[in-house]
C-alpha cells in the first residue's frame, strides 16, 4: 500500500489493490440538487469540510448539451426512462451537477397550511408549520432571484389559461419563477432552458449555493457514483466509483441529498432495509398529465415564457389537483401523443396550433420503492381510486377551459409523468413507520443523515423545489448542532 | 445513403430496428420516413445510458423481430400499445422511446438532403446566452 497526505486539504490518500480510499472529511454529501447543493453552502459556511458527490457530469451555461436527445441523454437517470413497474408512469431526475435544479422549471412555491399541517399530523413532528418553517424560507429566499412574469411577456398559451379560467369563474395567480435575467424581450424560448439554462438565468444551485460554496472552497467530485454506504464507528464509509476506479470516501458523517429514488435505492442497496422496516414505503410524486387544446390559430407554447400561470383557488386546492400552463419539446410531446403512425404524425403537425395545460394531483396512493436481486430499483408506483377520481376531476376542468376557449381539437394525454418524486425515507418520530427523525438522522444510525424530498410524510400538492431549499437549511443548523458532532470536531 | 454503425446494436439488430422505426414513423407527407433521415446513425448516442441488462433485451427484442414479417411486427406493436399487461406495455414505451427520441432529435443521416423534423412541425427556439 502506499499512501500520501494532500497538504491543501489535509486528506490521506490511500492507494490498496482495492482502489483509493480517502479520508478525513467531516461531512460527505450524497448528491448536488436542489437540497445537496443548498446543504453543502450552509454546512461550507459553518465551518466544516466538506465533500460533495455527484453521479453526474458537471455542465455549465456554456456546455449544456442544448439538443433534445443529448441532455435528455445525458442529464437525466437513465435517459429519462425511470419507469414504474404497470409501465404508465416515467419519472425524471437529473443526473448532472446541479442535480434536478438544473433541468426543473424552478418554480419556487412556499407550502400552505393544508401541506404543512398534514405533514405535521402524519409525522409527529412539530416544525411543520407556518411559524416553524418561516425563518428557512425566508432564508433560502435571500439567495434567489424570484419574479413573476408580466403580462405583456406571456405567450398565448398563458393567456388561453387565465382567459379560460376567468371564464368559469375559477382564481388564477402568476407562478413565483426562480429566474433572474431571462430577456424575453430579445426573443428567448425558455423552453430550451429545460436541458440547462445557457444564460444562467434559472436560479439552479449552479448559480447561487453552490456557485457560492466553489468561492468558499468546498470541494466537489462529479461523476462518483455511490454504490454503497456503511455506518463505522468513526463515523460513514461512503463507496463508489469515479471513471471506472474503485474509491472508498471516509466521513465523520454522511447526510443522503440524492433525491427519493437515489437515497432511497442507496440505502436499499447497502442494505438498511434490515432495521428500517418502512425504508421505500410511501413514495409519491404528483403525476402530471397534460391536455392539448388545438386552436386555429397558431398558439407557439413553446416560443417565449414556457410557464407564467397556475391554479390558485380553494375549491381546485381541495379536490386534490392544481394545473398549470407548460408545454414539451418535440420528443416528449411525441411521447405524450398517444399511439404511432399516421395519426400520430398528423397530431405532430398541430404542433404549434396547441395549447397545453398540465394537470398535477396530489397523489394519496403510497407507491413502493424496492430493488431487485441485482440490486436494480423496481418503482411500484400506481394510481388508487382516490388519485384516479383526482385525475378525472382535473382533466374534466381543462376540457371545460379549453372547450369554454373554443379549442377546435382536445388531445388528453393516457401518459403520466413524475417530476416531483417524494417519500420512501419519511421523516416521524415513529421509527417503525418512518426512516429519520425531526432531527434528519437516520434512526438509529450514528452520522447518518437524509435531508432531500425522500424525507417527505406526503405528497404536498405543491411544487417542492423551494421547500427542499428550506429543509436542506433546517437540516444544516440541525446537522450543526448536533452534540456528537460537536464533540469529534473539538 | 452512409449504413448505420453501432458498438452496441449488430446489422441485423440495427435493420431491425429500422423496420420497427418505419411503422412507428413511416412516410407520410410532409414527413419522411424513420429511415429516410438516417437519424439510426445517432443510436449509440441513445444506447449509451442502457444498463447492461436493458440492452440485452433490447438486443434480444431486435433478433428476434428481424425474422418476423413487418405486418407481423406492426400487429404486435399496435396489441402491445393497448395491452392491459405490464411487460407489454414497457416493451412498447421502450421501443417508441428509442424511434421518437432518434427521430425528433432532427439529427439525421450525414447524407440526408430532405425536411427535417424541426421544419415540419415548426419548432425553431433559441436563447441568446448572456455574454454574446
Amino acid at each position: 500500500m502506499s499512501f500520501y497526505k494532500n497538504a491543501c486539504f489535509n486528506i490521506e490518500i490511500n492507494f490498496t489493490r482495492y482502489g483509493l480510499v480517502i479520508d478525513d472529511y467531516d461531512i460527505a454529501i450524497v448528491g448536488s440538487g436542489t437540497s445537496g447543493g443548498c446543504l453543502a453552502y450552509y454546512l461550507n459556511k459553518a465551518g466544516f469540510h466538506c465533500l460533495l458527490v455527484e453521479a453526474g457530469r458537471s455542465f455549465s451555461a456554456n456546455t449544456f448539451p442544448g439538443n433534445e436527445m443529448d441532455y435528455t441523454t445525458q442529464l437525466f437517470w437513465n435517459g429519462g426512462m425511470d419507469v414504474s413497474m404497470d409501465g404508465r408512469l416515467i419519472f425524471l431526475r437529473g443526473k448532472c451537477l446541479g442535480g434536478g435544479s438544473v433541468i426543473n422549471q424552478c418554480d419556487l412555491d412556499r407550502f400552505d397550511d393544508i401541506a404543512l399541517l398534514d405533514w405535521k399530523e402524519a409525522s409527529g413532528v412539530t416544525f411543520f408549520t407556518n411559524e416553524g418553517m418561516i425563518r428557512h424560507y425566508e432564508e433560502v429566499e435571500k439567495h434567489l432571484v424570484i419574479q413573476e412574469i408580466p403580462k405583456n411577456h406571456w405567450n398565448r398559451n398563458a393567456r388561453i389559461f387565465a382567459e379560460g379560467f376567468e371564464r368559469l369563474g375559477f382564481r388564477w395567480s402568476p407562478l413565483a419563477r426562480g429566474q433572474s435575467d431571462c430577456a424575453i424581450e430579445e426573443g428567448n424560448d425558455c423552453i430550451v432552458c429545460l436541458g440547462g439554462c445557457p444564460r444562467d438565468s434559472k436560479q439552479s444551485v449552479l448559480v447561487t449555493f453552490l456557485k457560492q460554496a466553489k468561492r468558499n472552497g468546498l470541494e466537489i467530485w462529479p461523476e462518483f457514483e455511490t454504490e454503497n454506504i456503511q455506518n463505522i464507528k468513526e463515523g460513514v464509509k461512503i463507496a463508489g466509483r469515479r471513471n471506472g476506479h474503485y474509491i472508498e470516501v471516509f466521513a465523520r458523517n454522511c447526510v443522503l441529498a440524492a433525491g427519493a429514488l437515489g437515497t432511497t435505492h442507496l440505502l436499499l442497496k447497502s442494505g438498511y432495509g434490515e432495521k428500517l422496516p418502512s425504508l421505500g414505503e410511501r413514495f409519491f410524486c404528483h403525476p402530471q398529465m397534460m391536455n392539448f387544446g388545438v386552436f386555429d390559430e397558431k398558439v407557439n407554447s413553446h416560443k417565449g415564457v414556457l410557464q407564467a400561470v397556475k391554479s390558485d383557488d380553494i375549491r381546485i386546492r381541495k379536490k386534490g389537483f392544481k394545473l398549470e400552463n407548460v408545454f414539451a419539446p418535440p420528443i416528449s410531446l411525441a411521447m405524450l401523443v398517444p399511439g404511432f403512425g399516421k395519426k400520430h404524425q398528423a397530431w405532430m403537425q398541430k404542433y404549434t396550433h396547441m395549447a397545453c395545460i398540465e394537470v398535477a394531483i396530489r397523489d394519496v396512493g403510497k407507491g413502493k420503492l424496492t430493488i431487485d436481486r441485482r440490486g436494480k430499483l423496481k418503482i411500484n408506483k400506481v394510481l388508487s381510486k382516490e388519485d384516479q377520481r383526482r385525475a378525472r376531476q382535473g382533466q374534466k376542468l381543462v376540457r371545460e377551459i379549453f372547450e369554454a376557449m373554443h379549442a377546435k381539437e382536445i388531445l388528453q394525454s393516457n401518459f403520466m409523468f413524475g417530476l416531483h418524486l417524494m417519500g420512501g425515507c419519511a421523516m416521524g418520530i415513529d421509527p417503525s413507520s418512518s426512516i429519520v427523525d425531526g432531527n434528519f438522522k437516520v434512526h438509529g444510525c450514528q452520522n447518518l443523515f437524509i435531508a432531500d424530498s425522500s424525507i417527505f410524510p406526503s405528497a404536498p400538492g405543491i411544487n417542492p423545489a423551494l421547500t427542499i431549499m428550506a429543509l436542506a437549511h433546517r437540516a444544516s443548523k440541525a446537522i450543526t448542532n448536533a452534540g456528537r458532532f460537536h464533540t469529534d470536531r473539538q | 445513403m452512409k449504413q448505420a454503425k453501432s458498438v452496441f446494436l449488430s446489422t441485423t439488430e440495427l435493420k431491425a430496428l429500422k423496420k420497427i422505426g418505419d411503422i412507428i414513423i413511416p412516410e407520410n407527407n410532409p414527413f419522411p420516413s424513420f429511415s429516410q433521415t438516417a437519424c439510426i446513425q445517432h443510436i449509440d448516442d441513445v444506447l449509451s445510458f442502457l444498463c447492461d441488462k436493458d440492452l440485452a433485451d433490447l438486443k434480444a427484442l431486435l433478433r428476434f423481430n428481424a425474422f418476423l414479417p413487418t405486418s407481423i411486427v406492426s400487429l404486435a406493436l399496435r396489441l402491445m400499445n393497448s395491452s392491459l399487461l405490464s411487460i407489454f406495455r414497457l416493451v412498447s414505451l421502450g421501443l417508441k422511446g428509442l424511434i421518437m427520441t432518434l427521430y425528433y432529435s432532427n439529427k439525421t443521416g450525414i447524407d440526408y438532403k430532405g425536411k427535417q423534423p424541426y421544419d415540419i412541425i415548426d419548432y425553431h427556439v433559441h436563447v441568446i446566452p448572456k455574454n454574446t
